[in-house]
């Protein structure tokens, strides 16, 4: 995974090509679709619950929102960071509008709430313990039942690898503001793997 | 290793990049290539020539001469004398312009016509070609998924098709309750006031979704007839663009 921070002459070629493309010129088109398409397409497939149908349409619409407005990209951020941004609102959106359907409601069966309790406590071994299929789909729920913003800075952070001040023109909050939200993202990741173990841990007819 | 790594690991391992299929990439990018050039062609107008310079232009015209109708009888107050008073000639005038420029009389008035017509249409459309690439449907349920109906690319004249129904194809499927259907629209063109010209689609989502629902029994043809309303589905934008905004009626018929 690449990091995100431009460099000058990255920034340059981006500009040139942005420029390019208010144009008309569907070269510029093409070199920028080219080298953001696999990544964006692979980021909004997650932020949508892995549905192919809703990330297909996101990226469409995004990729259009782009060209539409390419005149107000400026080039204080990677071109990059500028579609994240466009589609961010767009998966904001299609959460506001829809009921997402989650497919991954129920724990995996045969994971003990010892294998959760030890990834959410035990920071070191955790990836000792992700190495395992199922200990990851219990991750993958747990992050899953995080508020889509949490889940969203955290995916932005540590999948995409963005700085703050990246996520913040993404996210349209301040770096403070950021810093924030990951911090309780992270603390909630946390304590919905332990709180996932306790439940594990609990008779079956225990009413909690 | 530390808190953070240990965190990118785990979100690396668990978000593995997924790529997409290469159908709809490339689709896409053919169809953001039709953007490009269609905007490269509105860039190509003169700007005194494009359409979106003039009417905020005229709008701005139009909102000062009301605004100066408006402000013009405001300023002339008339004076109503009672019989035997004579009246009060206001001191310290402004200078009177010299005799070559006369100010223009405040009470005159101009005739303002209102006529209404009916333009002619603008544009003769005499054929509307669409090929659709392609045709699923969605079977209801949370596992279900979608299933290819119709897999070859077809041309369909629509203006040729007023009141008449073409079979564009068929596929044996599974028993069940369907909700969707959807389409890939590959390009459209028209033949407008003699002239083939190639028309923008308006997908926002990419694909021609309908939703409307249907059972498939066993035994038993259901038929599904997409009514195109072409003269709703073009739409003619200021910039002399049109644009392909499909309005369909979806039939659902069985076959005895």
């Amino acid at each position: 995974m690449t990091m995100n921070t431009p460099d000058d002459a990255t920034q340059v070629q981006e500009a040139e090509l942005v420029a390019r493309l208010r144009q008309g010129d569907r070269g510029a088109l093409e070199q920028l679709y080219l080298r953001y398409f696999d990544r964006l397409y692979s980021l909004v497939f997650h932020q949508v619950g892995r549905n192919k149908s809703v990330a297909e349409d996101i990226v469409q619409e995004t990729f259009l929102v782009a060209l539409k407005s390419a005149v107000k990209f400026r080039s204080h951020s990677t071109f990059y960071t500028w579609l994240c941004s466009i589609a961010y609102h767009k998966i904001t959106d299609f959460y506001r509008q829809q009921v997402r359907r989650d497919k991954h409601d129920q724990p995996p069966s045969g994971l003990t709430a010892v294998d959760i309790e030890q990834i959410a406590e035990s920071e070191p071994t955790i990836l000792s313990k992700i190495e395992s299929h199922e200990a990851q789909q219990v991750v993958e729920q747990a992050l899953s039942r995080l508020p889509l913003d949490y889940r969203q800075v955290l995916i932005f952070k540590y999948v995409e690898q963005m700085s703050v001040s990246e996520v913040s023109l993404i996210m349209r909050r301040s770096p403070k503001s950021v810093e924030g939200l990951l911090a309780r993202a992270r603390k909630t990741l946390r304590a919905t793997l332990v709180k996932s173990g306790e439940g594990k841990q609990q008779p079956k007819s225990t009413n909690i | 290793m530390d808190y953070e790594e240990n965190m990118k690991k785990l979100f690396q391992a668990i978000y593995k990049p997924v790529a997409a299929s290469p159908e709809f990439k490339d689709r896409l990018l053919k169809h953001l290539a039709t953007e490009v050039s269609a905007r490269a062609e509105v860039l190509a107008i003169p700007l005194w020539k494009q359409l979106k310079l003039w009417i905020p232009i005229t709008a701005i015209l139009v909102l000062a001469a009301i605004a100066y109708g408006i402000w013009l009888p405001l300023t002339s107050v008339p004076t109503v004398t009672p019989p035997g008073i004579v009246p009060v000639t206001p001191p310290a005038t402004p200078p009177a312009p010299s005799p070559a420029t006369p100010l223009p009389s405040v009470t005159a008035t101009g005739i303002l016509q209102v006529r209404v017509t009916d333009a002619p249409a603008e544009y003769e459309v005499s054929a509307i070609y669409v090929t659709i690439a392609n045709l699923e449907v969605h079977q209801s349920g949370e596992e279900a998924d979608w299933t290819m109906i119709i897999d070859e690319s077809r041309t369909f004249e629509l203006l040729e098709l007023e009141g008449v129904e073409e079979i564009w194809g068929e596929e044996e499927i599974e028993v069940g309750h369907y909700t969707q259907i959807r389409m890939d629209v590959e390009s459209v063109m028209a033949t407008i006031d003699g002239e083939d010209k190639d028309v923008s689609l308006f997908l926002p989502s990419g694909k021609l979704k309908l939703v409307g629902s249907f059972e498939i029994e066993a035994e038993k043809t259901t038929i599904l007839t997409l009514d195109f309303d072409a003269d709703k589905s073009l739409v003619f934008t200021g910039s002399d663009k049109v644009i392909f905004k499909p309005v369909i009626k979806l039939i659902i018929t069985e076959e005895d």
